[in-house]
């Protein structure tokens, strides 16, 4: 026995001990009592082992159940004196008459996690799954995967009475237990066990019904994982589940909402598919207006994911997302996302409408990401493509600062141009956009100017001065910004050779002894090139032709075989994060879904998406065309495309996710004040 | 599930300590209370620290954490321990340090019975009071009127702050009380306005509680509106009360309500939510707001605000209050009430850039309004300095007055042969949530 440290002091344990053996129940008790409280602050009292268990042998309940919280947190270090406990649990399970003790045994003894006890345990166990009294069965059959976990050799007895009960059993609490302890025994053990038949089924929408709302959840969480055998099957579930979208309790409903949207998918009435998404809306909508915003954050969260899906949910809906004033920022943002989701040919002008009012105000991090998503709107819908871009160019006129938004109002209009050359050519707003490039202070944003220059040089005035200033401070600019300023400069010399002659021998001087490798290849590459043969530096970077369709991917969440794994995790911590559960936790393996067809489900009538998935169709087919005269083109695309997300990102699974990732770090960056994450992943 | 909960005093030392899976380290709750002490404010709710996930709530300055390595619902988990916090409040009365260590082998034992291998068994305080034996030890002699409290919901129960209620303050112990039941109808606003007063977005989030002190806890029947109907078409139009959606305490019966708009609704004690309602169709907003802004020189703009009460003259709103961000350069303002304005003040908080004008009281049908004078500093023109004004916000509360009008017709007390007819109190409450006007 120690002296110092954690362990109480020789004395203090002498003094239990007496109490402890003392003839005074009261005395003893109160002894128990202080054991318990020096093990709960961490002291070790392992040593009165012996003492403490030979107080069992009243039959006092509470005495009892002091006692065995002592067990269970001493048993693994004190295997050998815990079999002296067996013969009481034995006797309690089978001769106490109350079911409290019975249930409380069994509850202790599955607790006690000592391999060599557990076949003591196997008879006592089975008698309390055959138990009369609910309380006790409920309490037995949680205990069958606690012996599994530790000693899975001995347990298929144990099993085969579990599927014996599933079909008998007809106390709702007990239900939801046994379909709980039997998913995480077939989880931890791969095989099924849980064989669905009709009669099952029937039952468990009975349970459903009469169950605690925790049981509720049990057993709603299991019916999203199953699949239906037909159509028939299908609706019978849904029609039981319907009822539970009006449950007080977030977690039920949202459960509920699950497994409605998961048998969706087997109903062959289309008919009855819309009615039931006009069902499924307004619950999920109530679960935004009546929630604590914690629980509104990872509602919406899960949203932007069931969008993908089933963009038919919230067709109509788009004013209940709009941002009220008084909400913390991280549900704004959401918002602004699932916003940006929700837009389409009928309510574009609506939703820009109402991002244009949140350009005045006051916090710069949310107008930025606001333009951001006036920005992605124009992108990804053509309809909305004037009306977004007016918008920008309304605020540019104003702009007086290099704020953060002017930052993120360059950017978007760099993707705007690029995806739209030949459109914005002569216009008005790019002379207006240009006004505003001196303000550009951050590598992105600068970087998006030394394109606008390069690309639409000869419609800018006094664009090879302006390029002449950049390349004077082309050694204090980011890494980003100098790749970009060495094509732009380029494309610029080709437009105007004898004016850019000077200013492209300054930059190749200061380019080629640059440390970074990128830059200073790239270099290279264009000096030989120009030595050699400007006209084929001309087909490589002034190119007209093609528009980039990858684009509107930009805002799906997911590939599409991830989207199924991703909406069987509904609701879970990993949905938060917009990542797959495996990515989050090393211990989680998944199987991974090859299915490539997922179906979506749109609104009718909506002819220009289809018009655009076509056009996508028909650049895919130009590129394919294309690629093989231009492969460094192609290079040079995805260099363009991607040089606004960060290269240092360890998860290249899909761009989408770091994109996200990206906001995130910029959120936390930025805002540190107003806690933007509410969830944060370490 | 659930690993483990602990809970931890507001310096770190554990109190409670419940491994249930043992499939975490036992260091868990040091490696939680550092973490936690890294937030400058209070720490998030959820966080992960090694792929385990840590999960928490503050009462009473106690951390009351939950840990996993499963893939958990937040919601869920947040929810759970809420619960749990509030069966331990239902049994010992407060939540303290003090009172946690005193009744630590109780604590342990409501523990076991609302979660067993992690996953959340009985958690409603009348479930397990039959299976718990220990009695709470009280600190201080006061706090045992508290000790049965009946179970509390913890979804959202709203305190207005105009009418106090005998409900509140009494406990359900006291045997010689009255026999009645108190109904209350919430609902909050949430309105937008552009800036000629034409609603650009509007919903109103209400709730029926009830408060119950009835004897015996009889069965009851609740009656609505009879031209009440859940569930909106799109583009129908109706003249009853449309709820869009709707949702129900699990003691609530509401297979009725469709055929004959009634809830059978079986009480618990005390205080619980009946029904949540939401609306999203057009009401007639209680207030209207008119901003005027003129801009008198290039370096002075005046606003004048004109507030319409919209509603009955027998109902009067209490502690109206409306907010009037002004530009950042101003230099000075001034506001002026009309003369002989009673009970209503405007202030200028020259920190935060507002205008607060507030109004104890105003009666359905009246009018009143505000004229504020500000004076710009050098740097910004009147022209760019307009556009910072707004958006105005106003926050009120009406008693005895609902927009919905949503109704109880009739409170029965389903129980034969009993000759006493308890009390039955209704009260109807509206408040803002989110009432804005945009300039």
């Amino acid at each position: 026995m120690a002296y110092f440290g954690n362990n109480p002091q020789r004395g203090e344990l002498q003094e239990l001990y007496a109490d402890l053996n003392d003839l005074n129940f009261e005395k003893k008790k109160e002894a128990v009592k202080k054991v318990i409280a020096y093990m709960t602050v961490g002291k070790d009292v392992s040593d009165l082992f012996q003492s403490v268990i030979k107080c069992l042998e009243f039959n006092d309940i509470e005495m009892k159940k002091l006692i065995y919280l002592y067990i269970v947190n001493y048993s693994r270090q004190k295997p050998d004196d815990a079999i002296m406990v067996i013969q009481n649990f034995r006797k309690d399970v089978r001769k106490s008459e109350n079911p409290l003790v019975r249930a409380l045994a069994i509850r202790t003894f599955g607790c006690l996690r000592v391999p060599k006890l557990n076949e003591y345990l196997i008879e006592p166990l089975k008698d309390c799954i055959q138990d009369d009294d609910p309380y006790v069965r409920k309490t037995a059959v949680l205990c069958v995967p606690k012996v599994y976990e530790v000693s899975p050799e001995i347990c298929p007895a144990l099993l085969e009475l579990l599927q014996k009960l599933l079909e008998k059993e007809s106390n709702a609490l007990v239900l939801a237990n046994l379909i709980q302890s039997m998913r995480e025994i077939e989880v931890v053990s791969g095989k099924q066990l849980i064989n669905l038949n009709q009669k099952i089924i029937q039952k468990l929408l009975l349970a459903v019904d009469e169950c605690i709302e925790w049981g509720q959840i049990f057993i709603l969480d299991y019916l999203a994982t199953y699949n239906p055998q037909d159509s028939k099957q299908a609706e019978i579930i849904i029609e039981r589940t319907l009822p539970r979208l009006s449950h007080i309790n977030p977690t039920v409903t949202f459960c509920a909402v699950k497994v409605i949207l998961k048998y969706l998918d087997f109903l062959d009435n289309g008919e009855l598919v819309k009615n039931l998404c006009k069902k499924v809306a307004p619950s999920l909508i109530s679960l935004l207006s009546w929630n604590q915003p914690e629980v509104q954050y990872t509602i919406l969260r899960n949203i932007s994911l069931i969008l993908q899906k089933f963009p038919i949910l919230f067709e109509n809906d788009v004013k209940v997302f709009f941002c009220s004033i008084n909400e913390p920022y991280y549900i704004k943002y959401e918002k602004l996302d699932i916003m940006v989701r929700i837009c389409d040919s009928k309510n574009f002008g609506q939703v820009l409408n109402e991002l244009l009012i949140y350009l005045n105000e006051a916090d710069p991090h949310f107008v930025r990401k606001t333009i951001k998503s006036i920005g992605k709107i124009a992108i990804t819908y053509d309809k909305a493509l004037d009306k977004a871009v007016s918008i920008l160019v309304e605020l540019a006129k104003n702009i007086q600062q290099p704020t953060e938004p002017v930052q993120e109002l360059l950017i978007q209009m760099q993707l705007i141009y690029k995806k739209n050359k030949q459109m914005y050519k002569h216009d008005e707003s790019l002379k207006i956009i240009y006004s505003i490039v001196d303000y550009a202070n951050e590598p992105e944003s600068k970087s998006a100017c030394a394109w606008i220059l390069g690309e639409f040089g000869e419609f800018i005035p006094k664009s090879v001065e302006k390029m002449k200033e950049y390349v004077d401070n082309f050694q204090m600019e980011d890494r980003l910004v100098q790749l970009q300023l060495l094509t732009s400069a380029v494309q610029l010399y080709l437009k105007y050779p004898s004016q850019c002659a000077t200013l492209i021998q300054q930059l190749i001087t200061s380019a080629k002894d640059s440390f970074n490798p990128d830059v200073r290849d790239r270099t290279y590459i264009y000096w030989r090139l120009l030595s050699t043969d400007p006209e084929v530096v001309k087909n490589l970077v002034c190119f007209n032709s093609g528009t980039f369709s990858n684009f509107s991917k930009d805002l799906r969440l997911w590939e599409t075989q991830d989207l199924v794994v991703a909406l069987e995790n509904m609701g879970s911590i990993s949905n938060l994060f917009h990542k797959l559960p495996h990515q989050l936790y090393k211990n989680i393996k998944i199987k991974i879904n090859n299915q490539q067809n997922v179906k979506i489900y749109k609104g009718e009538e909506k002819p220009d998406t289809q018009a655009q998935d076509q056009q996508d169709e028909n650049n895919q087919n130009n590129k394919k065309e294309l690629q093989q005269q231009s492969q460094q083109q192609q290079l040079q695309d995805v260099d363009l495309l991607n040089f606004d997300e960060p290269s240092n990102n360890n998860n290249n699974n899909n761009n989408n996710n770091n994109n996200n990732n990206n906001n995130n770090n910029n959120n936390n960056n930025n805002n540190n004040n107003n806690k933007t994450d509410l969830f944060e992943l370490i | 599930m659930f690993s483990q909960i602990f809970i931890l005093s507001p310096r770190g030392d554990t109190i409670i300590n419940r491994d249930f899976r043992s499939d975490l380290p036992k260091s868990t709750p040091e490696t939680f209370f550092r973490q936690a002490k890294t937030y400058s404010g209070d720490a998030n709710p959820l966080f992960t620290v090694d792929c385990i996930q840590f999960a928490h709530i503050k009462r009473g300055g106690l951390y009351i954490v939950g840990t996993s390595r499963f893939n958990l619902q937040p919601a869920m988990s947040l929810e759970l321990l809420d619960r749990l916090a509030k069966e331990i409040k239902d049994f010992c009365g407060v939540i303290n340090e003090e009172v946690l260590r005193k009744n630590f082998i109780l604590i342990y034992e409501i523990l076991d019975e609302s979660f067993d291998f992690g996953y959340p068994q009985l958690m409603a305080t009348e479930q397990i009071k039959p299976l718990i034996v220990n009695d709470p030890i009280q600190p201080q002699p006061d706090s045992v009127m508290n000790s049965l409290r009946p179970k509390i919901q913890t979804f959202n129960i709203f305190v207005p702050n105009t009418i106090g209620s005998q409900a509140v303050q009494r406990s359900v112990l006291n045997k010689n009380q009255a026999n009645e039941i108190f109904v209350d109808i919430y609902e909050k606003l949430n309105v937008l306005f552009n800036s000629s007063a034409y609603v650009i977005n509007q919903s109103i989030e209400g709730c029926i509680q009830m408060t119950s002190f009835l004897q015996g806890n009889p069965p009851l029947k609740l009656a609505l509106n009879d031209d009440l109907q859940i569930g909106r078409q799109q583009g129908q139009y109706s003249a009853g009360v449309i709820l869009d959606d709707c949702n129900f305490h699990e003691c609530v019966n509401a297979n009725e309500l469709d055929m004959n708009k009634t809830l059978r609704i079986q009480p618990p004690d005390g205080q619980f939510v009946v029904m949540n309602y939401r609306i999203s169709g057009d009401y007639a907003a209680p207030f209207r707001l008119f901003p005027i802004i003129e801009e008198i020189s290039s370096s002075k703009i005046e606003v004048t605000i004109k507030l319409k009460a919209c509603f009955d003259a027998k109902i009067i709103a209490s502690y109206a209050t409306i907010r009037i961000p002004i530009p950042k350069q101003t230099a000075n303002a001034y506001t002026e009430l009309v003369k002989n304005a009673q009970q209503e003040t405007a202030e200028y908080d020259s920190n935060k850039k507002m205008v607060e004008w507030q109004i104890k009281k105003l009666n359905g049908g009246q009018e009143r309004s505000l004229k504020i004078k500000l004076t710009l500093q050098a740097t910004q023109t009147a022209h760019t300095a307009r556009k910072e004004i707004g958006p105005i916000a106003m926050n009120f509360e009406i008693p005895m007055f609902n927009v919905s009008r949503l109704q109880i017709k009739y409170l029965r007390i389903e129980e034969r042969g009993n000759t006493t007819n308890p009390h039955r109190w209704v009260r109807y409450i509206t408040q803002s949530s989110s009432y804005v006007c945009r300039i």
